[in-house]
């Protein structure tokens, strides 16, 4: 138990070191972005995509450096949720507490890899090591050059949000596979402020906006601490199981998540098919919530867009419930494959989600 | 920091409690620190802080500081109820609080159904958007991180 402490306490350090490197790249890059700017015309109503290319730069840079708060507004399939975030990075290391504004009351405060929710009508506290915790504003990748193979990137219109200018950037799919993406960007700052995920209807099926947002400094650390300092007796703890990976999988990061795990390498029943562009960039074993035992998940990505696939050792969890559901942006498959549960989610459309799913398999009796 | 983590451990030396413990009082990053790491460590022992006099009584100086955020988990909680909690498992991910409680707020029809549960949809579609952002901030594609040193890799957010 004393290893374990220290390791939560030592976990802090290489966050720290990683800030600062981090804070560095992004102003390099802020820098970049803005020396390029300065040099060039005034951007004309048709940008070039090149321009749009530095903007979603810039986006990137912020959603990972700045500092803010604020309250965004999240819709999907009709349902409407405002939860005030603040996000602080600074040499001491990076905290973020998100809180929810409607329906039960949860908080989520980060600090570190350290992940605490609060459920305060339960009275439960789970404590949890984090695995992503990324979410809006921070979803485009480091290099975000890469996304132009799949989407055709433009620079929009300047638009008001959040009280902000801001310059809106388009992603448009470049086939049926993927949904086309919207991004508003703070013209000061460069952070999203605003995200939309349009379906090949036009419709908007999924959308983050800051209603409020306050950038950089000004912000206090005790913004991102919980909001109950005291009175905790009577509240239950519950310890999440650690999810760990098993095997390096093939993408950087799932080498990352894999540091001290030497496991043997878990078989994956890999889909077939998957659409271009998309390629394996995790796998973990997890124990989810309510499990007994972990299952497999390996997510796919193009870089914007992501599936996952999860082999649940336990059938029964999809007996008699198997079909397709879509919500928003999100759809799920679940299938029964011998013993086993294969379920397939993913925020792309329904018939892509399809295809991955029916290729998946025949899974390897064990 | 280190010192904190030791201090926490009671581990320090003697002779540098004294010094941190004034750094903690002068340094609200430091005391948040190291009060997280004490929530962090009680939880992660589902148990109630350890039997050392001196840590107890920093504990409850921690209390009455304005910005002390050290909670007291009751001696003996009970463990951890999974199942209890499995409806309303857990996340970061911003937007996924609307899936927490679908009971409460999400009419049936907004999920276009054909035979698939609810709870069984939105037990992955979480677990999914619990994880899928990670591999977004990594490095670029074409850099691959060399096996076993992974470990930079992910903290490219």
């Amino acid at each position: 138990m004393k290893r374990m402490s220290v390791r939560a306490a030592g976990s802090l350090s290489p966050a720290v070191s990683r800030q600062r490197r981090l804070v560095h790249a992004g102003a390099l890059l802020l820098l970049c972005t803005l020396g390029a700017g300065t040099f060039r015309a005034p951007a004309a109503a048709a940008a070039p995509a090149t321009d749009a290319q530095a903007w979603l730069v810039r986006a990137s840079a912020a959603a990972r450096t700045a500092s803010y708060s604020g309250v965004y507004v999240y819709t999907c399939a009709g349902i409407t949720e405002t939860a005030r975030v603040t996000r602080l990075r600074n040499a001491s290391g990076d905290a973020e507490r998100i809180e929810s504004l409607d329906g039960t009351r949860r908080e989520v405060v980060r600090r570190g890899d350290e992940i605490h929710y609060f459920f305060v009508d339960s009275k439960t506290v789970r404590v949890d090591r984090r695995v992503s915790g990324r979410g809006f504003p921070d979803f485009l990748p480091q290099d975000p050059s890469t996304l132009a193979a799949h989407y055709s990137i433009e620079a929009g219109p300047v638009d008001r949000a959040a009280g902000r200018t801001v310059q809106v950037i388009r992603l448009r799919a470049r086939d049926g596979s993927r949904y086309t993406q919207e991004i508003w960007a703070d013209q000061q700052s460069g952070l999203p402020v605003k995200r939309r995920v349009i379906d090949e209807r036009g419709d908007i099926i999924e959308q983050f906006v800051f209603t409020e947002l306050t950038v950089g400094e000004r912000l206090s650390p005790r913004q991102a601490m919980p909001s109950r300092r005291t009175g905790y007796a009577g509240w239950t703890v519950e310890n999440s199981s650690v999810e760990e990976a098993r095997q390096p999988g093939t993408g950087p990061l799932a080498q990352a998540q894999a540091k001290g795990g030497d496991a043997a390498p878990a078989p994956f029943p890999e889909p077939r098919m998957l659409p271009p562009g998309f390629r394996k960039v995790m796998q973990v074993s997890r124990t989810l919530p309510g499990h007994d035992r972990p299952v497999m998940q390996s997510v796919y990505s193009d870089g914007l867009a992501t599936l996952s696939v999860f082999v649940d050792p336990d059938v029964a969890r999809v007996a008699g419930h198997e079909g397709i559901s879509q919500r928003g942006a999100v759809g799920v498959i679940t299938r029964a494959a011998g013993d086993r549960a294969v379920i397939t989610v993913g925020e792309v459309p329904a018939a892509t989600l399809r295809k991955v799913a029916d290729s998946i398999g025949p899974l390897a009796s064990r | 920091m280190k010192d904190v983590s030791a201090l926490m451990d009671g581990e320090l030396e003697r002779r540098r409690v004294r010094s941190t413990i004034s750094r903690l009082e002068g340094q609200d990053e430091l005391r948040d620190a190291w009060a997280t790491f004490h929530v962090i460590r009680d939880a992660l022992q589902g148990n109630a802080v350890g039997s050392s006099r001196f840590i107890e009584k920093f504990h409850e100086r921690l209390e009455q500081e304005p910005l002390s955020v050290v909670p007291r988990w009751r001696a003996g909680l009970p463990r951890a109820r999974a199942m209890a909690l499995a409806g309303v498992a857990v996340l970061l991910v911003a937007g996924m609080f609307a899936w927490m409680s679908p009971g409460e707020r999400v009419p049936p029809a907004t999920f276009v159904d054909a035979g698939l549960s609810d709870s069984v949809a939105i037990e992955y579609a979480m677990a999914h958007r619990q994880l899928v952002p990670a591999f977004v901030a990594g490095p670029p594609a074409h850099v691959p991180a060399a096996p076993g040193t992974g470990a930079t890799a992910g903290s490219a957010r």
